[in-house]
Protein backbone atom coordinates (compact mmCIF):
# COMPACT_ATOMS: atom_id res chain seq x y z
CA UNK A 1 0.00 0.00 0.00
CA UNK A 2 1.26 3.62 -0.81
CA UNK A 3 1.29 6.42 1.37
CA UNK A 4 -1.05 8.23 -0.50
CA UNK A 5 -3.30 4.99 0.65
CA UNK A 6 -2.37 5.50 4.04
CA UNK A 7 -3.23 9.27 3.62
CA UNK A 8 -6.64 8.51 2.37
CA UNK A 9 -7.19 6.27 5.15
CA UNK A 10 -5.99 9.27 7.74
CA UNK A 11 -8.27 11.79 6.25
CA UNK A 12 -11.15 9.03 6.20
CA UNK A 13 -10.69 8.68 10.10
CA UNK A 14 -9.83 12.30 10.89
CA UNK A 15 -13.00 14.54 12.23
CA UNK A 16 -12.79 17.95 12.13
CA UNK A 17 -14.40 20.72 14.72
CA UNK A 18 -15.62 24.28 15.19
CA UNK A 19 -12.00 25.51 17.33
CA UNK A 20 -9.53 23.72 15.22
CA UNK A 21 -8.91 24.97 11.48
CA UNK A 22 -7.62 21.61 10.81
CA UNK A 23 -8.91 17.77 10.99
CA UNK A 24 -7.57 15.09 13.40
CA UNK A 25 -6.65 11.86 14.03
CA UNK A 26 -6.56 10.59 17.15
CA UNK A 27 -3.45 8.71 18.52
CA UNK A 28 -5.48 4.77 18.41
CA UNK A 29 -7.09 5.50 15.00
CA UNK A 30 -3.38 6.18 13.82
CA UNK A 31 -1.32 3.87 15.44
CA UNK A 32 -3.78 0.74 13.70
CA UNK A 33 -3.57 2.38 10.36
CA UNK A 34 0.38 2.88 10.20
CA UNK A 35 0.62 -1.01 11.34
CA UNK A 36 -2.15 -1.60 8.51
CA UNK A 37 0.35 0.42 5.97
CA UNK A 38 3.40 -0.96 7.36
CA UNK A 39 4.26 2.28 8.53
CA UNK A 40 6.80 2.70 12.05
CA UNK A 41 4.46 5.54 14.50
CA UNK A 42 7.07 8.51 13.74
CA UNK A 43 6.65 8.28 10.08
CA UNK A 44 3.00 7.67 10.21
CA UNK A 45 2.51 11.04 12.49
CA UNK A 46 5.02 12.90 10.27
CA UNK A 47 3.13 11.85 6.84
CA UNK A 48 -0.16 13.16 8.75
CA UNK A 49 1.24 16.09 9.92
CA UNK A 50 2.80 17.04 6.40
CA UNK A 51 -0.93 16.49 4.95
CA UNK A 52 -2.26 19.01 7.36
CA UNK A 53 -4.05 16.60 9.65
CA UNK A 54 -2.99 17.12 13.60
CA UNK A 55 -3.03 14.67 15.90
CA UNK A 56 -5.33 14.46 18.48
CA UNK A 57 -3.10 14.36 20.92
CA UNK A 58 -1.64 17.62 19.81
CA UNK A 59 -4.79 19.72 19.70
CA UNK A 60 -4.10 21.93 22.87
CA UNK A 61 -0.49 22.84 21.55
CA UNK A 62 -2.75 24.79 18.89
CA UNK A 63 -2.68 27.80 18.53
CA UNK A 64 0.66 28.16 20.63
CA UNK A 65 1.95 25.79 18.35
CA UNK A 66 0.80 25.89 14.58
CA UNK A 67 0.66 22.41 12.51
CA UNK A 68 3.80 23.97 10.78
CA UNK A 69 5.66 24.46 13.55
CA UNK A 70 4.39 20.70 15.48
CA UNK A 71 5.75 18.85 12.27
CA UNK A 72 9.12 20.67 12.23
CA UNK A 73 9.01 19.20 16.07
CA UNK A 74 7.86 15.90 14.78
CA UNK A 75 11.06 15.89 12.26
CA UNK A 76 13.31 16.98 15.07
CA UNK A 77 16.03 14.87 16.90
CA UNK A 78 17.77 16.01 20.26
CA UNK A 79 20.15 14.36 22.14
CA UNK A 80 19.10 14.41 26.11
CA UNK A 81 22.31 14.09 28.26
CA UNK A 82 21.35 12.84 31.83
CA UNK A 83 18.30 11.63 32.68
CA UNK A 84 18.30 12.81 35.80
CA UNK A 85 16.50 15.48 37.55
CA UNK A 86 16.73 17.90 34.59
CA UNK A 87 16.58 15.41 31.84
CA UNK A 88 13.70 13.59 32.88
CA UNK A 89 11.28 16.54 32.92
CA UNK A 90 12.97 18.25 30.10
CA UNK A 91 12.03 14.10 28.26
CA UNK A 92 8.53 14.39 29.56
CA UNK A 93 8.22 17.59 28.63
CA UNK A 94 9.43 17.11 24.77
CA UNK A 95 7.72 14.17 24.12
CA UNK A 96 4.42 15.57 25.64
CA UNK A 97 4.51 18.62 23.17
CA UNK A 98 5.98 16.25 20.07
CA UNK A 99 9.72 15.65 19.46
CA UNK A 100 9.99 13.58 16.70
CA UNK A 101 13.34 11.79 17.83
CA UNK A 102 14.87 11.47 21.45
CA UNK A 103 18.79 9.58 21.90
CA UNK A 104 19.24 9.61 25.83
CA UNK A 105 21.95 9.25 27.53
CA UNK A 106 22.96 8.01 30.93
CA UNK A 107 24.50 5.20 32.18
CA UNK A 108 23.19 5.55 36.01
CA UNK A 109 20.75 3.46 37.51
CA UNK A 110 18.21 4.45 39.90
CA UNK A 111 18.61 5.24 43.75
CA UNK A 112 16.45 6.05 46.46
CA UNK A 113 18.21 9.47 46.68
CA UNK A 114 16.91 10.09 43.28
CA UNK A 115 13.11 10.27 44.14
CA UNK A 116 13.12 14.01 45.75
CA UNK A 117 13.25 15.13 42.12
CA UNK A 118 13.88 12.56 39.32
CA UNK A 119 10.40 11.96 37.76
CA UNK A 120 11.51 8.94 35.61
CA UNK A 121 12.11 7.21 38.80
CA UNK A 122 9.86 5.13 42.05
CA UNK A 123 10.36 3.00 44.03
CA UNK A 124 9.65 -0.05 41.06
CA UNK A 125 12.86 1.34 39.52
CA UNK A 126 15.62 1.02 42.54
CA UNK A 127 18.40 -0.07 40.97
CA UNK A 128 17.09 -0.18 37.25
CA UNK A 129 18.89 1.68 34.68
CA UNK A 130 17.60 5.17 34.11
CA UNK A 131 17.52 4.86 29.91
CA UNK A 132 15.03 2.11 30.43
CA UNK A 133 13.23 3.97 32.07
CA UNK A 134 13.14 6.58 29.86
CA UNK A 135 12.18 4.22 27.61
CA UNK A 136 9.39 3.03 29.62
CA UNK A 137 7.65 6.32 30.39
CA UNK A 138 8.16 7.95 26.61
CA UNK A 139 6.35 4.37 25.14
CA UNK A 140 3.63 5.22 27.83
CA UNK A 141 3.07 8.67 26.99
CA UNK A 142 3.79 9.53 23.32
CA UNK A 143 4.32 6.17 21.27
CA UNK A 144 4.58 8.88 17.93
CA UNK A 145 8.15 9.72 19.36
CA UNK A 146 11.17 7.36 18.31
CA UNK A 147 13.22 7.11 21.71
CA UNK A 148 16.76 5.64 20.76
CA UNK A 149 19.21 4.95 24.12
CA UNK A 150 23.08 5.61 23.86
CA UNK A 151 25.27 2.89 25.42
CA UNK A 152 25.87 4.49 28.78
CA UNK A 153 27.24 7.30 29.89
CA UNK A 154 29.00 9.19 26.96
CA UNK A 155 32.19 9.16 26.46
CA UNK A 156 34.55 12.02 24.50
CA UNK A 157 35.06 9.40 21.94
CA UNK A 158 31.45 9.19 21.41
CA UNK A 159 30.22 12.49 20.66
CA UNK A 160 31.38 12.95 17.20
CA UNK A 161 28.96 10.24 15.72
CA UNK A 162 26.40 11.43 18.47
CA UNK A 163 25.86 14.87 17.59
CA UNK A 164 26.12 14.28 14.07
CA UNK A 165 22.92 12.44 14.74
CA UNK A 166 21.02 15.39 16.07
CA UNK A 167 19.44 18.46 15.56
CA UNK A 168 20.05 19.94 18.85
CA UNK A 169 21.65 18.88 22.38
CA UNK A 170 20.48 18.89 26.13
CA UNK A 171 22.55 19.28 28.65
CA UNK A 172 21.00 17.83 31.33
CA UNK A 173 24.25 16.79 33.84
CA UNK A 174 25.10 16.65 36.79
CA UNK A 175 28.00 17.28 38.80
CA UNK A 176 30.50 16.29 36.17
CA UNK A 177 33.19 17.83 34.19
CA UNK A 178 32.15 16.44 31.16
CA UNK A 179 29.66 19.51 30.78
CA UNK A 180 32.56 21.27 29.35
CA UNK A 181 33.58 18.07 27.55
CA UNK A 182 30.02 18.26 25.69
CA UNK A 183 30.07 21.68 25.29
CA UNK A 184 33.00 22.25 23.44
CA UNK A 185 32.27 18.95 21.16
CA UNK A 186 28.78 20.76 20.28
CA UNK A 187 30.65 23.83 19.38
CA UNK A 188 33.32 22.20 17.44
CA UNK A 189 30.83 20.19 15.74
CA UNK A 190 27.92 23.03 14.76
CA UNK A 191 25.70 22.08 17.12
CA UNK A 192 23.14 24.09 19.33
CA UNK A 193 23.33 23.52 23.28
CA UNK A 194 20.51 24.35 25.64
CA UNK A 195 22.22 23.47 29.78
CA UNK A 196 20.91 23.87 32.50
CA UNK A 197 22.08 23.72 36.48
CA UNK A 198 21.13 23.81 39.49
CA UNK A 199 21.58 23.75 43.46
CA UNK A 200 19.57 24.49 46.29
CA UNK A 201 16.63 26.63 45.10
CA UNK A 202 18.77 28.40 42.59
CA UNK A 203 19.03 27.73 39.33
CA UNK A 204 20.39 28.59 35.55
CA UNK A 205 19.64 28.12 31.83
CA UNK A 206 21.65 29.15 28.54
CA UNK A 207 21.21 28.51 25.31
CA UNK A 208 24.75 28.05 23.23
CA UNK A 209 25.43 28.54 19.42
CA UNK A 210 28.79 27.83 17.73
CA UNK A 211 30.84 30.93 18.34
CA UNK A 212 28.32 32.27 21.38
CA UNK A 213 29.35 33.33 24.79
CA UNK A 214 29.01 30.28 27.37
CA UNK A 215 28.41 29.98 30.80
CA UNK A 216 31.08 28.02 31.45
CA UNK A 217 31.85 30.05 34.41
CA UNK A 218 29.71 29.54 36.87
CA UNK A 219 30.85 25.39 36.36
CA UNK A 220 33.12 24.02 39.20
CA UNK A 221 36.63 23.09 38.07
CA UNK A 222 38.18 19.32 38.72
CA UNK A 223 37.76 19.04 42.70
CA UNK A 224 36.08 22.63 43.29
CA UNK A 225 33.57 22.10 45.67
CA UNK A 226 29.78 23.11 43.81
CA UNK A 227 26.54 24.26 45.31
CA UNK A 228 24.89 21.51 45.20
CA UNK A 229 27.38 19.29 47.39
CA UNK A 230 26.14 21.67 50.44
CA UNK A 231 22.27 22.73 49.17
CA UNK A 232 21.37 19.64 47.80
CA UNK A 233 18.64 19.89 44.22
CA UNK A 234 15.29 20.78 44.78
CA UNK A 235 12.76 19.12 42.93
CA UNK A 236 10.92 22.81 42.00
CA UNK A 237 13.88 24.27 40.95
CA UNK A 238 15.25 21.09 39.01
CA UNK A 239 11.35 21.14 37.49
CA UNK A 240 11.47 24.96 36.62
CA UNK A 241 14.97 25.50 35.15
CA UNK A 242 13.97 22.09 32.71
CA UNK A 243 10.44 23.61 31.87
CA UNK A 244 12.88 26.39 30.75
CA UNK A 245 15.02 24.13 29.17
CA UNK A 246 12.13 22.53 26.96
CA UNK A 247 10.79 25.75 25.90
CA UNK A 248 13.98 26.98 24.58
CA UNK A 249 14.23 23.61 23.25
CA UNK A 250 10.65 24.06 21.08
CA UNK A 251 11.80 27.73 20.11
CA UNK A 252 14.70 26.36 18.69
CA UNK A 253 13.49 23.22 17.13
CA UNK A 254 10.32 24.69 15.80
CA UNK A 255 12.21 27.79 13.68
CA UNK A 256 11.19 30.51 16.36
CA UNK A 257 13.85 32.23 18.12
CA UNK A 258 16.10 31.22 20.77
CA UNK A 259 15.69 33.79 23.68
CA UNK A 260 19.01 32.39 26.11
CA UNK A 261 21.82 33.13 23.57
CA UNK A 262 24.42 34.85 25.34
CA UNK A 263 22.04 35.43 28.34
CA UNK A 264 21.50 33.24 31.13
CA UNK A 265 18.31 33.04 32.86
CA UNK A 266 18.43 33.01 36.50
CA UNK A 267 15.60 31.94 38.90
CA UNK A 268 16.08 32.10 42.68
CA UNK A 269 12.89 30.33 44.58
CA UNK A 270 14.47 31.63 47.75
CA UNK A 271 13.41 35.21 46.85
CA UNK A 272 11.60 34.41 43.66
CA UNK A 273 13.96 36.90 42.02
CA UNK A 274 13.67 35.81 37.97
CA UNK A 275 16.42 37.87 36.10
CA UNK A 276 18.32 37.24 32.69
CA UNK A 277 22.13 38.05 32.83
CA UNK A 278 24.12 38.92 30.01
CA UNK A 279 27.59 36.64 29.70
CA UNK B 1 27.87 55.22 47.56
CA UNK B 2 24.64 52.94 48.01
CA UNK B 3 25.00 49.73 45.91
CA UNK B 4 22.20 46.50 46.00
CA UNK B 5 23.73 42.82 46.56
CA UNK B 6 22.55 39.72 46.36
CA UNK B 7 24.31 36.46 47.34
CA UNK B 8 23.19 33.43 45.64
CA UNK B 9 22.81 29.37 46.51
CA UNK B 10 25.54 28.57 49.31
CA UNK B 11 26.62 32.21 49.45
CA UNK B 12 23.23 33.12 49.74
CA UNK B 13 23.80 33.56 53.81
CA UNK B 14 26.14 36.41 53.04
CA UNK B 15 23.81 38.97 51.30
CA UNK B 16 23.37 42.23 53.30
CA UNK B 17 19.88 42.99 55.03
CA UNK B 18 17.26 44.69 52.82
CA UNK B 19 20.61 43.77 49.97
CA UNK B 20 21.79 46.89 50.37
CA UNK B 21 25.83 47.84 51.38
CA UNK B 22 27.12 51.75 51.75
CA UNK B 23 30.69 51.81 50.06
CA UNK B 24 33.36 54.42 49.32
CA UNK B 25 33.42 55.63 45.90
CA UNK B 26 35.31 53.60 43.95
CA UNK B 27 34.58 50.32 45.44
CA UNK B 28 35.08 47.10 43.78
CA UNK B 29 32.79 43.58 43.82
CA UNK B 30 36.39 42.51 45.27
CA UNK B 31 35.65 45.09 48.49
CA UNK B 32 32.36 43.87 48.64
CA UNK B 33 33.21 40.27 49.00
CA UNK B 34 35.57 40.90 51.64
CA UNK B 35 33.55 43.47 53.67
CA UNK B 36 30.50 40.02 54.27
CA UNK B 37 33.57 38.07 55.01
CA UNK B 38 32.96 35.74 51.86
CA UNK B 39 36.40 33.54 51.08
CA UNK B 40 37.25 35.07 47.50
CA UNK B 41 37.70 31.47 46.49
CA UNK B 42 33.76 30.76 47.09
CA UNK B 43 32.99 33.25 44.42
CA UNK B 44 32.82 31.90 41.40
CA UNK B 45 30.93 34.65 39.13
CA UNK B 46 30.13 37.78 39.54
CA UNK B 47 27.10 40.22 37.53
CA UNK B 48 26.98 43.89 37.88
CA UNK B 49 23.48 45.18 36.25
CA UNK B 50 23.09 42.21 35.51
CA UNK B 51 26.33 42.08 33.10
CA UNK B 52 29.02 39.91 33.48
CA UNK B 53 31.84 41.38 35.33
CA UNK B 54 35.37 41.56 36.95
CA UNK B 55 36.08 41.56 40.32
CA UNK B 56 37.69 45.04 39.98
CA UNK B 57 35.57 46.93 38.14
CA UNK B 58 34.98 50.06 39.80
CA UNK B 59 31.15 50.39 40.94
CA UNK B 60 28.43 53.42 41.27
CA UNK B 61 25.96 54.64 42.78
CA UNK B 62 22.79 52.46 42.50
CA UNK B 63 24.81 49.72 41.03
CA UNK B 64 22.99 46.20 41.36
CA UNK B 65 25.85 43.12 42.68
CA UNK B 66 25.08 39.34 42.25
CA UNK B 67 27.80 37.50 43.71
CA UNK B 68 27.54 33.60 42.29
CA UNK B 69 29.38 30.38 43.69
CA UNK B 70 30.33 27.21 41.87
CA UNK B 71 27.02 25.58 40.50
CA UNK B 72 26.75 22.59 38.06
CA UNK B 73 23.80 19.94 39.76
CA UNK B 74 21.20 18.58 37.69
Amino acid sequence: MSESDFIRAVISASRTGQNYPFAWISGRNLLKLARTHGLDPLSAQQLTLRNGISLERYLRNYSSMTLKMQLALACSRILIVGAGGLGGYVLELLVRTGVGTCLVADGDVFEESNLNRQILGSMDHLGTSKQKAALERVRRINPFTRLELCSGFLESSDLPDTLMRVDLVLDCLGGTDFRKNLLLAAQKHGRALITGFVAGKTGLACTVYPGDKDPAAFWPDGREQSAEDLLGNLATIVCMIAAIQAQEAINVLSGQKPQLRNKVFLADLDTFAFQMLKL
Amino acid sequence: MRVQVSCFASLSGFTPPDGRMELDTGSTPRDIIRKLGISENDVKIIFVNGQNAHADARLSDNDRVGLFPAIGGG
